[in-house]
């Protein structure tokens, strides 16, 4: 057995296929990145080498860099703090629907498979001040004086994005929690049971514990989600106004693009890349203290 | 049905009076996630129905509205201005290679990494999961460029290749969870037999990890059927173009037709959710059987 | 400047010639052009019989269903059926992705055969710099009448790079229906543009709308704003000159200072800043904003079968309003797009012949014009048909009586990491996110960038 499972040409054909497609697909171009993070090009024509004055520009001067990352851990926690406890909520309840169980699984993943493009079309149209639902809706119910221009109003502009991006993502979250009960052996529950538990204890002391590992995938995905977020931002706001829902990987576009600022860009896109390896590492180290195993 | 029904978990067995819901608990049970289930499914209804109706109607007073004639000509357009059949074929084609092919490569590399014994194990694993929280969009000039030296641009390829690569971190991560949880002594039982590594993996591990399989491939192809930057920057002739670029070309073109834009949006939403509804049944069975290991 | 004037010229000719109706001349200009030019465009046909070309034409006319768009789309068809060994393929993406888009092919150096251009020193100078653009033949373009002036914006150092489409001018569209409805006037004044608003505002209708979440729109406001209370054009090229700044000026104050009371009066309609393009279209073509400010271009909005016939026959437009030192013949215009041919384009001639096609009096001008679609920069006189729409003359008479034009819109004069944080400061300033004193520091700011 051990002899079989550490042949070394065995390893190599099982790594090596996904490993070069990674380094080729993913750290190459970010080698590149790195090196055009060092020069002034601004996607045409010839550039120069400006050191490192890209990268402390970003660190020390950049007020929008450092908004959209705020921004993103902004989501994170409404993410985490809002939409993950409703979802592992939810998908207890769904267990319990006895025969609509299938039916409530699916119309709730629902907005997860429909593409962003047309969700967030939906959603500006939605929340459009003359002619959006929301806003029809409350002159309906009689509260006329709630009514909001939902993401024209710097302050409300990136709540209006967060719930957006939770309503779609909300599926997904409970679909792996989900996945994570269906999991956990029935015994337990039995146990369970004949310890004379009650249902609440049952979940609180029994069965969420033991989803751990499926929190901890859900809370990578969530992190990973946060971080990246660019999409929703890009077709709904544009980071408008005035960079009040500015996204880092929206911030990276526009620059590159818009401003015409490649090897800024660039560089943003190397900081970025590294702050999120940062908290990776934190949050990997705070997890292997309490993953149970089972 | 009726094995899997009284073996899931959380459904009281019969004679347990402490545990079975009163009928008001189940009523409330209902209303809340009916509540949300409405809330989730909502805009989805909206948009069918704006696309059974005149451009005008968009900017009315009602949040709804009964068609009085039902608006065919808006899907007419759809389909002939908006391409749709085309682009959803190449979607999908690219969409299934990418999930499949990823599929594939994740189970290989995790069971390379889970079981196993190889020097730099440890370090490649974490190096492939920190691809976790590159943002696709950082690689996306030097991935132009790159491509333009292979001579990939406008070829699909320029986006299975990336895609395929940024689906291996996470694909990876929920696998490998996965069989963590799978006890050695099936394969014990299988090398004693005379099986060689990659029919260990075929034979007795992929059937077995078929729950995550199918959770990993649903969430790649959500993600990938909505990419549209890469795809956007990527793809320059119509002939490969995907859906998602579709309708933002189609709202470039008909931005005063809204009618037909809330067509072509849900021509676009249906068949992913249709698609979802077949799949979900399948892979709830998958999770199901499953379950019972853990 | 001056190049406008000129062509102001050429439109009060128009009048004069329209006014006098067919005349014997006119007939007989139309009858030359259309024996000599279907020869010219036969023939790549001829030298290359068998040889099957591709030409890739990548443009920012998105809406090929309505306006410049459809046109555009038709006299490529019409060139194909012409040409069977020809096939153009086109790509189409609004204004700003199609910026993005184009700096991706320049930056691998895969510009499409066929692009669109404009003839404004933050689009076109990068790419002529970075040799990336065919140099064209002025000569080669006579026939096509266009208007002197015209190719500036396109030429470097006495080089052709581009070939423009049209003449653009920022004006005010109102409904009038919405005016008449409320016993309200069309403001003349920028006093009754801030009145007028203001009573919109207390009937619950939105007042104004423009593209202000693409931004760039803003900016030719803002001078329209300056140049009422400057009575010049030219103070912002000073300040882009470096002989003065925005913030010393008072005037430059108090045209900051009109725009936020605009904002801050509820003038500008819900939703300002996040309507694109699209949605500000529709706000106005659907009756829920009564003015809009866009460029000539949108003379189609009489025509456009979207929008109800009730609309269709209420939508007029005016110049800027006016004060005692601006007048609404001062209009904020310049030379918008065009076509530029690549260097790396393997079939440059099929291409120059395809633009000569395209330029040929009959086809774009003429189609363009008749279709009220915008103001071609080239001689139209021969088309005018007196079937005009309401909407079409206000805006030619509008343009023929121009006395002086901004020129390029500020924003264009520069890099684009210039023209993003002059828009962007526009849009904070009619977010009522700063005030009028450190919009104009920001402007500045903005300013230093360029000489870095």
């Amino acid at each position: 057995m051990h002899k079989l499972l550490s042949n070394r040409i065995t390893v190599f054909w099982l790594v090596a296929p996904g490993l070069f497609l990674f380094l080729f697909m993913v750290c190459f171009p970010i080698a590149m990145s790195g090196y055009y993070g060092t020069t002034n090009w601004k996607g045409i024509g010839s550039y120069e080498f400006v050191g490192l004055t890209n990268y402390t520009n970003i660190l020390f001067h950049d007020a929008v860099f450092w908004r959209s990352l705020w921004h993103a851990l902004l989501l994170l926690a409404a993410t985490l703090l809002i939409q993950h406890p409703i979802a592992l909520f939810f998908s207890i309840l769904v267990m319990h629907s006895g025969r609509f169980e299938k039916l409530f699984r699916a119309i709730f993943f629902i907005p997860a498979v429909i593409s962003i493009v047309v969700t967030s079309k939906m959603w500006v149209s939605v929340f459009h001040p003359n002619y959006g639902m929301l806003n029809k809706i409350l002159d309906g119910i009689g509260l006329s004086a709630w009514k909001q221009d939902w993401l024209g109003d710097p302050q409300l502009a990136i709540w209006s994005i967060i719930v957006v991006v939770m309503w779609q993502g909300f599926g997904y979250a409970l679909l792996l929690y989900y996945a994570g009960l269906q999991g956990i052996p029935k015994d337990l529950y039995e146990a369970a049971e004949l310890d004379g538990a009650g249902r609440i204890s049952l979940y609180t002391k029994v069965v969420i514990p033991l989803l751990t590992p499926m929190v901890r995938v859900a809370v990578v995905i969530a992190v990973t989600a946060c971080l990246k977020q660019m999409e929703t931002v890009f077709l709904m706001t544009n980071g408008g106004p005035v960079n009040t829902t500015q996204f880092v990987g929206n911030y990276l576009y526009k620059t590159a693009f818009s401003s015409s600022l490649y090897g800024y860009g660039n560089a943003i896109s190397v900081v970025f890349v590294i702050i999120c390896l940062i908290i990776t590492v934190v949050m990997n180290k705070a997890f292997k203290k309490d993953v149970g195993e089972f | 049905m009726k094995t899997t029904a009284s073996a899931r978990l959380g459904k009281p067995s019969k004679g347990n009076k402490q545990n079975a819901p009163s009928p008001v608990l189940k009523v409330l049970l209902h209303t809340v996630l009916w509540g949300i289930a409405l809330l989730q499914i909502f805009p989805l209804v909206w948009l069918i129905n704006y696309s059974f109706l005149k451009s005008g109607e968009f900017f009315g007073k009602s949040i709804l509205k009964w068609p009085e004639k039902l608006e065919w000509t808006n899907y007419v357009n759809a389909f002939t201005y908006g391409s749709v059949p085309k682009f959803m074929l190449n979607s999908f084609f690219i969409t299934m290679v990418t999930i499949l092919v990823a599929a594939i490569l994740s189970v290989m590399l995790s069971y390379a990494f889970v079981r196993m014994q190889w020097k730099l194990r440890k370090a490649t694993m974490a190096l492939i999961l920190l691809g976790m929280i590159v943002p696709i969009h950082a690689t996306l000039l030097p991935n132009f460029i790159l491509f333009d030296w292979l001579h990939l641009i406008d070829n699909p390829l320029s986006l299975i290749l990336p895609y395929i690569a940024f689906s291996l971190p996470i694909s990876m991560l929920i696998i490998s969870g996965f069989m963590e949880t799978i006890p050695r002594s099936i394969e014990e039982s299988a090398v004693m037999d005379g099986c060689s590594v990659f029919g260990i993996i075929f034979r007795i591990i992929l059937p077995i990890t078929k729950p995550a399989i199918a959770t990993v491939c649903i969430m790649n192809f959500i993600s990938w059927w909505n990419e549209f930057i890469m795809a956007n920057t990527f793809l320059t002739s119509e002939t490969f173009k995907t859906l998602p670029f579709s309708i933002m070309k189609f709202t470039g073109q008909y931005s005063s037709n809204y009618g037909a834009q809330f067509a072509v949006m849900t021509l676009i939403a249906l068949p992913t959710v249709i698609t979802y509804l077949l799949f979900t049944e399948q892979m709830s069975r998958g999770i199901t059987a499953g379950a019972v290991k853990g | 400047m001056k190049k406008l004037l000129s062509l102001c010229t050429v439109i009060i000719l128009v009048f004069v010639l329209a006014a006098c109706g067919t005349s014997n001349n006119v007939n007989k200009n139309n009858t030359d052009k259309s024996t000599k030019e279907p020869a010219a465009t036969k023939e790549p046909n001829k030298d290359k019989p068998a040889e099957q070309i591709t030409l890739k034409l990548f443009t920012a006319l998105a809406d090929r269903t309505n306006g410049a768009g459809k046109i555009e789309q038709a006299i490529i068809d019409a060139y194909m059926a012409d040409n069977p060994n020809v096939k153009i393929e086109v790509e189409a993406l609004q204004d700003e992705p199609y910026k993005s888009k184009i700096k991706v092919y320049a930056s691998t150096n895969t510009v499409p055969d066929i692009i669109q251009s404009w003839g404004q020193s933050s689009f076109i100078k990068p790419l002529i710099d970075s040799d990336m653009l065919m140099e064209l033949n002025a000569d080669e373009f006579t026939s096509n009448k266009f208007v002197s002036g015209a190719m500036d914006g396109f030429s470097q150092d006495g080089k052709l790079y581009g070939l423009p489409r049209g003449a653009d001018f920022l004006v005010l569209y109102y409904n009038k229906k919405i005016f008449d409805d409320n016993n309200l006037q069309v403001p003349t004044t920028t006093a009754e543009l801030l009145e007028v608003s203001k009573q919109l505002r207390a009937k619950g209708i939105n007042p104004i709308a423009t593209n202000a979440m693409e931004g760039w729109s803003l900016p030719i406001w803002f001078e329209y704003a300056a140049q009422r209370q400057t009575g010049d054009f030219n103070k912002i090229d000073d300040v882009l000159a470096g002989k003065s700044t925005f913030a010393s000026d008072a005037d430059f104050l108090a045209a900051a200072q009109d725009l936020l009371a605009l904002a801050e009066n509820k003038a500008l309609a819900d939703g300002f800043l996040t309507a694109d393009y699209g949605t500000a279209r529709n706000l106005f073509g659907q009756g829920q904003v009564a003015m809009y400010v866009m460029g000539n271009w949108e003379a189609g909005l009489a025509t456009d079968e979207n929008f109800s016939e009730e609309f269709r026959n209420n939508v007029g437009a005016i110049s800027y309003p006016t004060t005692a030192k601006g007048k609404a013949t001062d209009v904020a215009a310049w030379f918008g797009g065009g076509y530029s041919i690549s260097k790396n384009s393997k079939n440059q001639e099929a291409a120059v012949a395809f633009l000569k096609y395209f330029f040929a009096p009959d086809n774009w001008a003429k189609q363009l014009w008749q279709t009220g679609s915008g103001t071609p920069a080239q001689v139209f006189n021969d088309f005018l048909t007196g079937n005009e729409s309401a909407l079409q003359k206000q805006l030619v008479d509008m343009f023929g009586s121009m006395t002086s034009s901004s020129g390029t819109p500020f924003h264009d004069n520069g890099t684009d990491e210039f023209k993003t944080k002059v828009m962007e400061s526009h849009q904070k300033l009619f977010g009522k996110q700063i005030s009028a004193e450190d919009f104009l520091k920001e402007l500045d700011a903005a300013v230093s960038v360029l000489r870095k």
